[in-house]
């Protein structure tokens, strides 16, 4: 057992003391072996079975697996399904991140400001982000609802609709109002991060700069940008990457309906699965997830390093 | 600065007040702002007529042992990996940042046929087991920035008088590593509360579901729901967290810059 742990590294504790007491071995084995074990079964196995699955027909009752190579992948690209469902990821993304930003960086930059108030402000901007899916999905549903909702009631009130509109049962309104709720919930993680680096601009810069005459224009173009955007690009790296795999949000507003109006990949995944029993479709659908995500992070890897390089 | 406050918190205004507004006000044709007779009618029958007090109960039970499990296990191996460095751990940490980034959307179907057959499926332990496996990671990761923080030398001078290393371990390493763990189970608890996806398909009996998914099969039935029940479930879904965040502010935003953390 133990030769399977080859050491990299002494501690530096036990550099005077020479070898490294056995025990002290053993315990960091004891300590890590549990997390291993569970990590492994309920996270690394399934993943691995996942990919594995996609290149099996699996038949949904029995569980038999036959290879059948890259037939799950061709019958998913033949698909329009597939394709539409990529494309609306694709706007689900977009739509929320472009606005999360746009959004969150403009609240940080006021909040930043000596205003009155500015420390309660701070925190009740955080609250959507505490919002849990379901919440979400129950209020914007009641907002919405054709007979009920405010938003029907007020249209109506204003006198730019004649009739109530629902929302939610159109497949383009549907998803415009996803994303409306995605911005809402996550804008205030943009908020958070950016005001937590606006807090450690180096004072000199911004005191040099109007000195030199610069204007608040220029001061944002020319100070604080540069310095905001390596959080900024890891921000969109994680809001990125968690919008794209996001599941309880666009579900639960319409469970990917209407019309397959609100289907983003991660919904397409358990329509395959549970609902059309295709099981392997649904994994080589899950698989070219994790490319795409692969792909993007590595994307942003590059960019984070750039503003890294300039800034300095 | 007022219209942010109110584009951020309107909607949960209009939800509480919508919770203690009687349904026949809810549906009447003209609608007042606030309620003109405020009531807690709407709790009452979500406790009563619905199983929503089971699903909450549930729900508090499955997050409260996720999060100590996650806290612990995570923190002895977050504490493993930074002070003995060996190359099978270093391996065990990039996966653990994999298995981090991994969709859960990915996971849920192999899961399930691996509940089913260690007999799991249906069952709150098996969903307590996919839990604690898929929090892991992130517990590890946030926690083990924060004990690569702590100097060494603290247990090393408490060894040196005659403690052993478990023992420093917990007498002086996880205190001074307190705040970090209130923030990562903070995080793990809220994350577990509302969790949907896995509670939806793991879980198919309505005694044993969770919150998310209890509430959220209201929705697809054809039930007829009244609003105002709907927006009280809301409110009691959301209040834990909100309490937490208010009471715990401090903590959390310390781990979270430590840790990097995401949503």
């Amino acid at each position: 057992m133990a030769s399977a742990f080859k050491k990299v590294r002494k501690p530096k504790s036990n550099r005077h003391r020479g070898q490294m007491a056995r025990s002290d071995h053993r315990l960091a084995i004891l300590m890590i072996s549990p997390a291993i074990l569970l990590v492994f079964v309920f996270a690394l196995l399934p993943m691995l079975q996942g990919l594995f699955a996609s290149f099996f027909q699996v038949e949904s009752a029995t569980l038999k697996m036959t290879f059948n190579g890259i037939d799950n992948y061709v019958w998913l690209f033949s698909k329009p399904l597939f394709w539409q469902s990529l494309w609306r990821s694709i706007l689900w993304v977009t739509g929320t991140t472009v606005f999360q930003f746009v959004l969150g960086i403009g609240i940080a930059l006021l909040l930043h400001q000596e205003l009155k108030g500015r420390n309660i402000a701070r925190g009740m901007v955080l609250f959507p982000y505490l919002i849990p899916a379901i919440v979400l999905s129950l209020t914007w549903r009641f907002i919405l609802d054709p007979t009920m909702g405010i938003f029907n009631r007020m249209l109506l009130d204003f006198g730019l609709i004649s009739r109530p509109i629902a929302f939610l049962s159109k497949p383009h309104t549907a998803l415009l109002f996803v994303i409306i709720a995605g911005i809402w919930k996550y804008t205030p993680f943009v908020v958070m991060m950016v005001l937590a680096r606006l807090q450690v601009i180096p004072v000199e810069l911004e005191e040099a700069a109007k000195l030199d005459g610069a204007n608040s224009w220029q001061l944002f173009r020319y100070i604080t940008w540069p310095w905001l955007l390596p959080v900024v690009i890891v921000t969109l790296l994680l809001r990125t990457i968690w919008t794209f795999r996001q599941f309880d949000i666009v579900y639960l507003f319409a469970f990917g309906g209407p019309l397959f109006g609100t289907t983003t990949l991660p919904v397409l995944v358990r329509y395959l699965a549970f609902d059309a029993k295709q099981i392997g479709p649904a994994a080589a659908t899950a698989t070219a997830m994790l490319v795409m995500l692969l792909v993007m992070s590595w994307g942003y890897f590059i960019l984070y390093n750039r503003a890294e390089k300039n800034l300095s | 600065m007022i219209l942010a406050i109110l584009w951020a918190t309107l909607p949960l205004i209009w939800v509480f007040i919508s919770s203690v507004r009687p349904d026949a006000e809810t549906y009447a044709f003209e609608q007042t702002f606030l309620p003109q007779n405020p009531t807690l009618e709407n709790y009452a029958t979500l406790f009563r007529v619905t199983r929503f007090g089971l699903w909450m109960r549930n729900s508090a039970v499955l997050s409260t042992i996720t999060t100590l499990a996650v806290i612990i296990l995570a923190a002895m191996a977050a504490y493993a990996m930074s002070r003995f460095r060996y190359r099978s751990f270093e391996i065990f940490g990039r996966m653990t940042l994999m298995a981090y980034m991994m969709p859960p959307i990915i996971l849920v179907v192999p899961l399930f046929f691996i509940l089913f057959k260690l007999h799991l499926t249906n069952s709150m332990i098996g969903l307590t087991l996919v839990y604690i496996g898929t929090r892991l990671p992130v517990g590890i990761w946030m926690l083990r920035s924060y004990f690569q923080g702590i100097p060494q030398e603290l247990e090393d001078a408490a060894m040196v008088d005659g403690t052993t290393r478990f023992q420093a371990f917990y007498k002086i390493i996880l205190p001074q590593a307190m705040p970090g763990m209130i923030a990562t189970g903070i995080f793990v608890f809220s994350v577990t509360w509302q969790e949907f996806l896995f509670a939806s398909i793991l879980i198919f009996s309505a005694q044993k579901t969770t919150l998310s998914a209890g509430v959220a099969s209201f929705l697809s039935e054809d039930w007829i729901y009244s609003w105002g029940v709907l927006m009280a479930a809301g409110v009691m879904i959301s209040l834990p967290l909100v309490l937490f965040y208010m009471f715990l502010q401090r903590y959390l935003i310390a781990g979270w810059g430590g840790g990097g953390l995401k949503g």
